[in-house]
């Protein structure tokens, strides 16, 4: 019964507190980083640039006094997954891999398996990149609080409302999702002793592995979407009767302020990926 | 006040937003089908059932809640790829209430499960498609994972997607009374 | 007498036990309950009352320590398998109406003796019979989808759900919370019905002990994870100091009998309700009862 209790606590990612200098960046300086640096990592397929992009976000976590182990333990479980892909990747991409002029080189041959320099690069800058994502995702949920989070985007994209896109109300869609993740948990505990308890035919035990046929999905998982559904029709009723208009002319409790740190953190992951970038064919 | 963004959009895009996130935590995947693609097995249905429901904006806003949550818990170089994991999503909600809007005059029921099918379909193709477009994955493979994941994702979520709806809606699927 | 049907001995139960967030939820609780008894099961919040009642129908089972015998099964031997006993003792919950997932009434309640694989009449006798013990008439329910259904109606079809199993043995989790004066008054007269024509054991959890006259025997207090008191209702009503301190609310009738004994004036026995308090306490005032 204790893995029931998994769901009390489900946030995104376990927020470890600090007083690093990481963490005490504004948010959306660490988004804006994040962000351009998902940007390079995504679009670079040079070795050098993956080095660097390894290199900094290592550097990175460990600013932010985050535990490497700790954030790349994740994988293990997927480890059989990732090595069968990547032998994959590695034979089946022969020749039509990275561009024409770096892929062609064969590097190993046997029968009809091949791996070129194109496969290995593939193959190689695929698992760099995992790393590098993994750990820029981690210097948001493991430095930044869930609620700074929220906040910091609505304020950036505040900004577009001039231009209609509604700002608040979607980072209050974040905030709703968010608030109810616990009760809708607790919730589906719930569910599930009820259901269990009035004939429905589930096997308890073992990890979470506890729903094995669709009759079964149903019985837990309709009753949990019907009583969001009932929640979502009291909310609206507290909030119209509450006369919600939006976000417009809507004042702010808490001011985020950029300062000089977050300035240079955020020009710095500019310059970088724009480098990286613009780089991108002329380096190995 | 956002008129393409009313108050009953924010809050169910906010509920269902809740559960996409609950199911994503939940790692262990409820469908055991002996694939890679564990994770996203049911995650899209509430992407579906706010497509249905609520229209195109409130799907493709899931839509983006599910590729956030499943960036954030991918341990797959391919699953960790944005353009893998987003455009897909953010897609599934707006077929699938696109197609129910398109049937739905004709019978509801049959509405229901054509834009669910639409949808796992647009989750699995795109994801796989895309995968396959970066060279994560060669051809024969994703097709091959594809088929194994779509048909369990495909009827799960038809099954589910049916029952809430139907449910919610206070109609019976074949018969207007109980099957006593 | 025959052997107790529930026999727990020193029943301990920790959550996430392992883990820096353990909590130990029962620390020692001792309960025997009789085949056909009608009990209450009281305590205040955090009292460990529900994780003690999910123990009674197999969904929590004994760990390391303290003991647990359902009709006979030691419920600590991992090989014993819950589900049977479920069908056989039927908890309800403390919001049952949330277990609903069907789209028309009756299919959701045909949802447990279908489990059964009852073949079909009975399956429609069972709706029949349990729609009628809980004040939803058949012919006007079984077909309605359940969102057109207020929450009592609600309730009242979710706890038919439990009843169409025809579970010998009725565990109730505070499901009167919730309710209205008068929703309570038809399921505690449920409850009675079923207790006396059917033989049901019953087991009320709850948190007012008024809910518990006229249908339980005896009652059992619980409070830190652990039985505190035992005895007949009066009894325990007569404990005020003793349920005072352990958070529990007194009930009213004997907080009354309190305050006259303080004065002085000690009525014959605790009143159990407003009427055994009129008729010790009129006759002392040289009036009859009746009069304000």
């Amino acid at each position: 019964m204790e893995s029931f209790e998994v769901f009390r606590h489900v946030t995104i990612g376990q927020y470890l507190p600090g007083e690093s200098l990481v963490h005490r960046l504004d948010p959306r300086a660490k988004i804006t980083v994040v962000l351009l640096l998902i940007a390079a990592v995504t679009f670079s397929t040079s070795y050098t640039a993956h080095l660097a992009l390894l290199a900094l976000t290592l550097g990175l976590i460990a600013l932010a006094n985050l535990p490497v182990r700790y954030i790349v333990s994740g994988v293990r479980p997927a480890l059989p997954f990732i090595l069968l892909l990547a032998l994959m990747q590695l034979f089946v991409y022969g020749e039509a891999a990275a561009s024409a002029v770096r892929g062609s080189a064969v590097l190993w041959q046997w029968g009809v398996l091949r791996v070129t320099a194109g496969s290995l690069r593939l193959t190689l800058v695929s698992l760099a990149r995992l790393l590098e994502l993994l750990l820029l995702v981690s210097l948001l949920t493991n430095a930044t609080p869930t609620t700074s989070l929220t906040y910091g985007i609505e304020s950036m994209l505040r900004p577009f409302a001039r231009l209609g896109l509604p700002a608040h109300e979607l980072s209050l869609i974040g905030t709703i999702a968010l608030r109810f993740v616990p009760v809708l948990g607790e919730q589906f505990e719930t569910i599930l002793k009820a259901q269990a308890s009035r004939g429905a035919n589930l096997r308890f035990g073992g990890r979470l592995q506890f729903v094995r046929s669709a009759q079964q999905m149903v019985v837990l998982l309709v009753p949990l979407f019907l009583n969001a559904l009932l929640r979502a029709e009291d909310l609206i009723l507290a909030m119209e009767a509450r006369c919600y208009g939006g976000g417009r002319g809507r004042s702010h409790y808490v001011r985020l302020r950029l300062r000089a740190p977050d300035y240079v953190a955020m020009a710095l992951a500019l310059v970088f990926t724009a480098a990286v970038l613009a780089a991108r064919n002329a380096l190995p | 006040m956002n008129s393409l963004l009313t108050i009953r959009r924010i809050v169910v895009a906010g509920l269902l937003g809740a559960i996409t996130i609950l199911l994503g935590a939940t790692r262990a995947g409820f469908i055991p089908v002996p694939t890679p693609l564990g994770d996203a097995t049911i995650m899209h249905i509430p992407v579906i059932i706010g497509g249905i429901l609520d229209g195109w904006l409130v799907g493709a806003i899931l839509g983006l809640f599910f590729g956030i949550f499943s960036f954030i818990h991918a341990t797959i170089p391919m699953f960790k790829d944005p353009l893998v994991v987003f455009l897909p999503r953010i897609l599934i909600g707006i077929t699938t209430a696109l197609t129910y809007r398109g049937l739905r005059r004709s019978n509801e029921v049959v509405a229901v499960i054509v834009a669910t099918v639409v949808g796992t379909l647009t989750n699995t193709v795109g994801v796989l498609g895309i995968g396959v477009l970066r060279r994560y994955l060669p051809l024969p493979a994703a097709v091959g994972f594809g088929v194994a994941a779509a048909i369990p994702e495909t009827i799960l979520a038809a099954i589910i997607v049916v029952a809430v709806v139907l449910a919610w809606r206070g109609v019976a699927a074949r018969r207007r009374t109980a099957d006593l | 007498m025959s052997e107790p049907f529930i026999r727990a001995k020193g029943l301990q139960y920790t959550y996430m036990a392992g883990t820096p967030l353990a909590v130990e939820a029962l620390k020692g609780v001792d309960l025997e309950v009789w085949p056909g008894e009608a009990i209450g099961l009281i305590g205040p919040a955090g009292a460990g009352k529900s994780t003690l009642v999910q123990h009674l129908n197999g969904l929590l089972r004994p760990r390391a320590r303290g003991q647990l015998w359902i009709d006979g099964q030691d419920m600590g031997d991992p090989r014993v398998d819950a589900r049977p006993l479920r069908r056989r003792i039927g908890l309800v919950f403390q919001r049952p109406e949330d277990q609903l997932f069907k789209t028309l009434v009756g299919d959701d309640i045909a949802f447990g003796p279908r489990q059964l694989g009852l073949p079909r009449e009975e399956v429609r006798e069972r709706v029949r019979w349990a729609m009628e013990m809980v004040g939803l008439d058949f012919g006007a329910f079984v077909d309605r989808p359940v969102v057109s259904l207020s929450g009592g109606e609600r309730r009242r079809a979710a706890i038919a759900g439990t009843l169409a199993l025809r579970p010998s043995t009725l565990i109730l989790d505070e499901a009167t919370s919730g309710l209205d004066p008068r929703g309570r008054r038809q399921l505690l007269d449920l409850l009675r019905r079923l207790h006396r024509e059917e033989g049901t054991t019953v087991i009320l959890v709850t948190t007012h002990m008024e809910d518990l006259v006229g249908l339980a025997g005896r009652v059992v207090v619980l409070a830190g994870g652990r039985t505190v008191l035992e005895g007949s209702l009066r009894e325990v009503y007569g404990q005020a100091d003793l349920l005072r301190r352990h958070g529990l609310g007194v009930p009213q009738m004997a907080e009354v009998g309190e305050a006259l004994a303080a004065r002085g004036c000690r009525l014959s026995r605790v009143p159990l309700t407003v009427q055994e308090a009129e008729e010790e306490i009129a006759p002392r005032l040289g009036v009859s009862c009746g009069v304000v």
